[in-house]
């Protein structure tokens, strides 16, 4: 059983289809790859994962329980933590008050709370320069570390992390996705949307191509890399 | 300068109402961004609720604890069934939906009560004291101001260290994100109104004991000045309300001690304006940063 599984998934805006049919699965151990264009349906598919928004259709299989239906915090209960896009860390809280809010639907000891803190530092040692900062005061790039950091307090079975790479500097970006390697070898799961394919497919481990809400390719990164249709599309020749 | 002081002591009580009802419309505003403006009438509903409970030989405590789970259940299934369905349909709305609420509870509270005043039947201790030669305070504004003072910063400090707290503190900053790190939405805005529907039965109660009276429209006007005093503090901002409340107290105690009475109702209206022109964000509001 995987432990992700997503069947036929279809989610409308208003009367607009922003996902038809989406069928996808995650493997336990695994990072797999979102790719496509701005408004291909990325962020659409990992907001109904969270239980943003709501699904017309399909079915949403996370360790075998269909969690379509479930709100937000039920979700993030289960260990499907999401890093957004845009990064959403609170602004005027403090780089420990957003990691500990990470936690928030957990119910851990506080000595817990702060050794995971402290693991969350060993990973982004920016981080914890800035401990007592507000995140607003943060560049960019350390707060898309910071909304890392926040999942990874929610202790993800499953990340979810939506364009990591998002108006942030290319060396920052490189130190990012090697982070999420990391963490990957370390046992979380991966769920990546990206727009930067060839960074994406670097650390992942298949890929599937969205293109106007379905996906139109699927298949092993290293496969998908060398893909002729994929490169003049998604790299640059 | 002895009679300024003593306006100003006047106005505290006045004020500390005010207080206690602008701390529903600020906390309501801080997670939703709606001016709830049938808030008011909770505060009516409120003193009509404990004077009830207290003409049946509720002790006072118990009677303003029922009718605070009272109304604010009914706030709750007010948000539920009122505002939730209107979430996505922009801020009109549920605006109009609020005036609607308020107009409703006005008649049935006139209909089930008629129109006319009716004396409160819970009083304060109302004993004077003295300070030094020519102030004087009664007990029961000193006691009033007590009470929302301790309420207000009582709850400041369970929004800021409670789990509860923390979570109704994160929808106010960030409604998304609360979500995603896994705050339950739905509950916090369900226990946002209930809280704040509780501070309004307490000033209701406290309204009914120090003017002795209380009637079907006392929320229109107190109501909507505590909402002015809301947005003088910082609307969202909990001891902004405190502050805004009292202010608005004392300046209207001010008018009336130096013979302008006339104006005293308009005061907080044209302090809305003002704060509106010159400091939008309240006096204790932080200008909102925004960084791309």
């Amino acid at each position: 059983m995987a432990l992700l599984e997503v069947e036929g998934l279809s989610v409308n805006y208003g009367s607009i289809a922003a996902l038809q049919d989406v069928t996808f699965r995650v493997q336990e151990g695994e990072i797999v790859t979102f790719l496509g264009a701005n408004g291909a349906g990325k962020t659409t598919t990992m907001r109904t994962l969270s239980g943003l928004l709501g699904a017309r259709k399909g079915r949403v299989l996370f360790e075998g329980v269909d969690i379509l239906r479930e709100p937000s915090h039920a979700i993030v209960r289960r260990g499907l933590v999401q890093s957004p896009e845009g990064r959403m860390v609170f602004p005027e809280l403090t780089v420990k008050e957003n990691l500990l809010m990470g936690a928030y639907a957990r119910k851990v000891s506080r000595a817990q709370l702060a050794s995971e803190c402290e693991h969350v530092f060993e990973l982004f040692p920016r981080l914890k320069e800035r401990i007592a900062q507000p995140a607003v005061t943060l560049s960019g790039g350390e707060q898309q570390m910071l909304a890392i950091g926040r999942a990874l307090m929610g202790k993800p079975r499953l990340l979810l992390l939506d364009e990591p790479s998002l108006g942030i500097a290319p060396l920052l970006t490189q130190q990012i996705f090697q982070k999420i390697a990391e963490l990957n070898k370390q046992g979380i799961t991966v769920l990546l949307a990206e727009q930067n394919a060839r960074m994406a497919l670097k650390i992942a481990h298949r890929a599937y191509v969205l293109e106007v809400g379905r996906i139109v390719k699927e298949g092993p990164a290293s496969t998908l890399a060398n893909d002729p249709d994929l490169q003049k599309a998604y790299l640059g020749g | 300068m002895i009679d300024f002081l003593q306006y100003l002591l006047d106005g505290l009580a006045t004020g500390s109402v005010y207080a206690l009802i602008a701390v529903g419309y600020s906390m309501v505003f801080g997670v939703l961004q709606l001016v709830n403006f049938a808030h008011s009438e909770l505060f009516m509903l409120g003193a009509y609720l404990v004077m009830l409970l207290f003409a049946q030989g509720a002790p006072i405590w118990a009677a303003v604890l029922l009718a605070g789970c009272g109304v604010g259940a009914f706030a709750v299934l007010m948000e539920k069934f009122a505002y939730r369905p209107l979430r996505s349909s922009g801020r009109l709305a549920p605006l109009i939906t609020a005036v609607g609420i308020s107009i409703f509870l006005q008649n049935l509270v006139q209909a089930l009560f008629s129109p006319n005043p009716q004396a409160y039947p819970f009083h304060l201790p109302d004993g004077i004291l003295e300070f030094g030669e020519d102030i004087l305070v009664r007990q029961r504004d000193i006691l009033i101001f007590i009470l929302a003072v301790v309420l207000t910063l009582g709850l400041e400090a369970f929004v800021r260290y409670t789990k509860p707290g923390k979570g109704i503190r994160a929808v106010a900053i960030h409604p998304q994100a609360a979500r995603i790190v896994g705050v339950p939405y739905n509950r916090i805005v369900s226990l946002t109104f209930f809280i704040g529907a509780v501070m309004a039965v307490v000033a209701g109660a406290l309204q009914g004991a120090a003017t002795n009276q209380i009637w079907p429209y006392m929320g229109v006007s107190s109501g909507l000045k505590a909402f002015a005093a809301a947005v003088l503090g910082g609307i969202g901002v909990l001891p902004g309300a405190l502050v805004g409340g009292l202010a608005l107290g004392i300046v209207e105690s001010l008018l009336v001690g130096y013979d302008l009475s006339t104006f005293k109702d308009g005061a907080a209206f044209l302090i809305l304006i003002l704060v509106l022109l010159v400091r939008p964000q309240g006096l204790l509001g932080k200008k909102v940063l925004v960084k791309v």
